[in-house]
């Protein structure tokens, strides 16, 4: 009796222990996602309208221009915010997206989604980094690990890594799924998160960017040519060297998105409806779109004619917007400049308000 | 598989369930074996078949010493197959390349050519413990201390036993073999003070050693990068690092085998709380100690042959003892240099050394580790000589090239504050005895915060490499 009390109360202290620090530890400061969220959660009620997507959304879609031009279109009063986070892949957006949406934002209409591939490979060497661990949460674990038989091979890289399952087996997916177990038990216990949580409560851990202010008035745009990341000028450089290859890959684009073919079977359709579902439970319309990154995406080629997902706003076709492939309005093969950025917001709007009125004059605002 | 990971804690929840659930004293032993092999093999499957060659050779010179009475000439003649079989593979696999590779060094030198074979053997993991463990079987048996093992699988148990197999704490035959004549009973276990050793040593290894290791592994590396006070930080850095990893296996490895009813001999005691080297020789590594003073300083003639003879006793067993942990010669240098300490402290001049007030002492002691310790971890001479030229002539950069982790601090505090703590103020055995729901309680709170402060990969334990 003894014995079993005091498994008892090992499990108490543990447990409610465990979920205090948890709920200390702060998200990860890389790329903006901190700040990021940290803003669009307390000001979850001011917005219309969320843009989510990586840093290509980052740093290409300017709200207030976008709200401007819907206003000419006769559309006034829209309050849209970017929630563009730089390496946010499907998985951790739909997650960050559920944050948002637990706040149940009493104003949010729509939600304008980037490409949502769901790919659940691990690609970093050292899987326990923090932009890896936050997102793992029970319900995001088991939609990556759903999603792993639609996977055909594993990271080229990683490959020698997964046959070294401590067990001597060779199942690549089994070793992917332990990866994405590990993330879950790392966050869940807070593992490895001490000196971060207690920086945090310090209050000197790493400066979390962009600043309040820049959010407020940008409302979550980053101008691509201030950011001081170093990775972010080497690609500036590269792009500058290599500059006569963009028309090579926009050639490639129209070729590779000529050649889609029916939506294959290796698509993660349940995590789609899954997120799709969310943002309807949350009262907002979903809208799917593809950035001008300068490749390809034949799956959401497939994808809108498929119609799973309605209507997919395809911005990285060269032809159909002819007025995003200017070099000068590049900063890099993957990203738009400031002018670029405005160039494109503008024409999303366009976009928008067209699909609205396609819609049967859906509502902008709630 | 190291006792931090998530998969040993599965392993051992599986062989501590099994092993209690099993009736009969031989079917359990059996299962301990097995397990101990398993745990081995995950190392490095390849190596078993060397425990195996040992245990074979000392159980049958074990038997043939007993057996050959007062007949001396076989009994010194299985003793010495004992002996040659067990030093020929440590020599073998541990020392054969550092003695091919520095003969033919001083060959080439005296400007004849040379050129002695290589091996580039693996070291197998834990060869110097087990090694050293079933030494003691076959030299207690000729001492006439001990009598043959009962069975082949008390003596492989003894040998292979997976809590101290590849780290110690060496545990004697004459002390292990009579605890597997009867079964344990779980009634004599005391599990909370178990409990909490085992947690002790996870958060010493887990927590201190782990998160002090990058920032001395980067000093090592780069021994030129740094300042002199960083070449003092990352010496006592090393110096909290080694005593949470070993003392901190130590702990693990006690409490599990007190988890199934076995009693491994205390391997540390607050070492940097002692007042001179020679004291810090009864606290530090104890089992290896007393090894080397049984069956070498004793032999030799220990202090019966006058001061001098003793003085020079314990230089060789100190010299040795630096050999044991590796083959180079930083390992050389860092077993004389504590050698001569602890000679000197014998003589009359040196023994005011043992003699000083608290602080002083504690200073003098704590020194002259930091300082040898920057010996031993260093990967060679020359990153030795560096490092201590750094430290004692200002001759490093003006700045330092590695960044000072804010969290070094707070580590090296902390690291020891649990010596102390644990140690000296015996806050573990109040701990366990706590009523037993506070006790849980505290647990949980405790792992619940020890947990966030562990390392994203740990480090494998210093001492796996001896």
């Amino acid at each position: 009796m003894r014995s079993l009390l005091s498994i008892l109360a090992f499990g108490i202290g543990l447990v409610a222990m465990n979920r205090a620090i948890v709920g200390l530890a702060p998200l990860p400061a890389a790329a903006g996602l901190r700040s990021k969220v940290e803003f669009a959660v307390e000001h979850a009620d001011e917005y219309d309208v969320l843009f989510v997507g990586s840093s290509a959304t980052m740093y290409g879609l300017r709200p207030e221009v976008f709200s401007r031009e819907l206003e000419r279109l006769g559309h006034p009063g829209v309050r849209a915010f970017n929630l563009g986070v730089g390496g946010m892949g499907s998985f951790e957006a739909a997650h960050v997206l559920r944050r948002v949406l637990e706040e149940a934002p009493a104003n949010l209409a729509w939600v304008l989604y980037e490409e949502p591939l769901f790919d659940p490979l691990l690609w970093y060497p050292d899987v326990h980094n923090p932009r890896y661990v936050h997102w793992h949460d029970r319900r995001s674990t088991l939609d990556a690990i759903d999603a792993l038989p639609l996977v055909a091979a594993p990271p080229g890289h990683k490959e020698e890594q997964y046959r070294d399952d401590w067990l001597g087996r060779h199942d690549w997916r089994l070793a992917v799924t332990r990866e994405h177990l590990d993330l879950w038990l790392w966050r869940t216990s807070a593992l490895g998160r001490g000196p971060e949580i207690f920086d945090d409560l310090l209050g000197r851990g790493p400066a979390a960017l962009p600043s309040v202010e820049d959010l407020r008035l940008h409302h979550g745009w980053v101008d691509i040519g201030l950011d001081a990341q170093p990775g972010v000028q080497r690609a500036h450089e590269r792009f500058l060297e290599r500059r006569g290859e963009w028309a090579e890959r926009l050639t490639h684009i129209t070729t590779a998105e000529a050649n889609a073919g029916p939506l294959e079977g290796g698509y993660d359709r349940a995590s789609l409806e899954s997120l799709l579902g969310d943002i309807r439970t949350a009262g907002a319309q979903p809208l799917l779109y593809v950035a001008p990154r300068g490749i390809a995406s034949p799956q959401m080629a497939s994808l809108s004619a498929s119609g799973v997902a309605g209507e997919v706003l395809r911005f990285h076709l060269p032809e159909r917007y002819p007025e995003l492939n200017p070099i000068e309005l590049r900063w890099d093969f993957s990203h738009l400049n400031a002018e670029g950025a405005a160039v494109w917001s503008r024409l999303f709007a366009r976009e928008f308000a067209r699909h609205l009125d396609a819609t049967g004059g859906a509502a902008l605002r709630r | 598989m190291l006792f931090v990971e998530l998969r040993f804690l599965a392993f051992f929840g599986l062989v501590l369930a099994v092993s209690w659930a099993l009736r009969r004293n031989r079917a359990r032993k059996a299962w301990l074996l097995l397990a101990s092999y398993a745990f081995y093999a995950a190392w490095d499957w390849r190596f078993l078949g060397l425990i195996l060659l040992s245990t074979v050779v000392d159980g049958v010179a074990g038997r043939r010493i007993h057996a050959a009475g007062d007949e001396e000439a076989p009994r010194r003649a299985w003793l010495c197959v004992s002996l040659a079989v067990n030093l020929g593979i440590l020599v073998t696999y541990k020392y054969f390349d550092f003695f091919a590779g520095s003969l033919n060094g001083l060959l080439t030198w005296l400007g004849v050519g040379s050129s002695l074979p290589v091996l580039n053997l693996v070291l197998p993991v834990g060869i110097s413990f087990y090694t050293f463990q079933t030494l003691s079987y076959s030299l207690d048996i000729y001492r006439r201390q001990l009598a043959p093992a009962r069975s082949a699988l008390d003596l492989a148990l003894f040998v292979a036993f997976f809590p101290q197999l590849v780290a110690g704490p060496i545990v004697l035959a004459k002390e292990f073999l009579p605890q597997l004549a009867e079964r344990a009973r779980w009634s004599s276990v005391d599990a909370r003070a178990a409990l909490v050793l085992f947690f002790v040593g996870f958060v010493k290894k887990s927590c201190f050693s782990d998160a002090l290791s990058p920032y001395v592994d980067a000093v090592h590396l780069a021994p030129e990068a740094v300042t002199t006070a960083g070449a003092w930080l990352s010496a006592a850095a090393f110096a909290a690092q080694i005593y949470c990893d070993f003392s901190g296996y130590t702990d693990m490895a006690i409490a599990c085998a007190a988890l199934l009813g076995y009693t491994l001999p205390t391997n540390f005691r607050a070492p940097y709380l002692t007042r001179s080297v020679g004291s810090f020789w009864t606290h530090w590594h104890i089992t290896l100690g007393r090894w080397f003073r049984e069956y070498l300083y004793f032999p030799l003639g220990g202090n019966r042959r006058g001061p001098a003879r003793s003085a020079l006793n314990l230089f060789l067993v100190f010299l040795v003892s630096g050999l044991w942990h590796g083959a180079a010669w930083t390992f050389v240098l860092w077993g004389s240099i504590h050698g001569a300490f602890v000679a000197l402290e014998r003589t009359r001049p040196g023994h005011r050394l043992t003699r000083l007030p608290m602080v002083p002492a504690l200073v003098y002691v704590n020194l002259v580790w930091m300082v040898s310790m920057v010996i031993f971890r260093a990967p060679d001479l020359d990153g030795a000589t560096t490092l201590l030229g750094t430290m004692f002539t200002h001759l490093g950069p003006a700045s330092d090239a590695l960044p000072i982790p804010p969290w070094l601090g707070p580590c090296l505090v902390g690291a020891f504050a649990v010596h102390i703590l644990w140690q000296r103020l015996q806050v573990s055995r109040r701990w366990a005895a706590l009523p037993a729901p506070i006790f849980g309680l505290t647990m949980g709170v405790a792992v619940a915060v020890a947990l966030p402060w562990v390392t994203a990969n740990p480090a494998p334990y210093i001492y796996f490499a001896f």
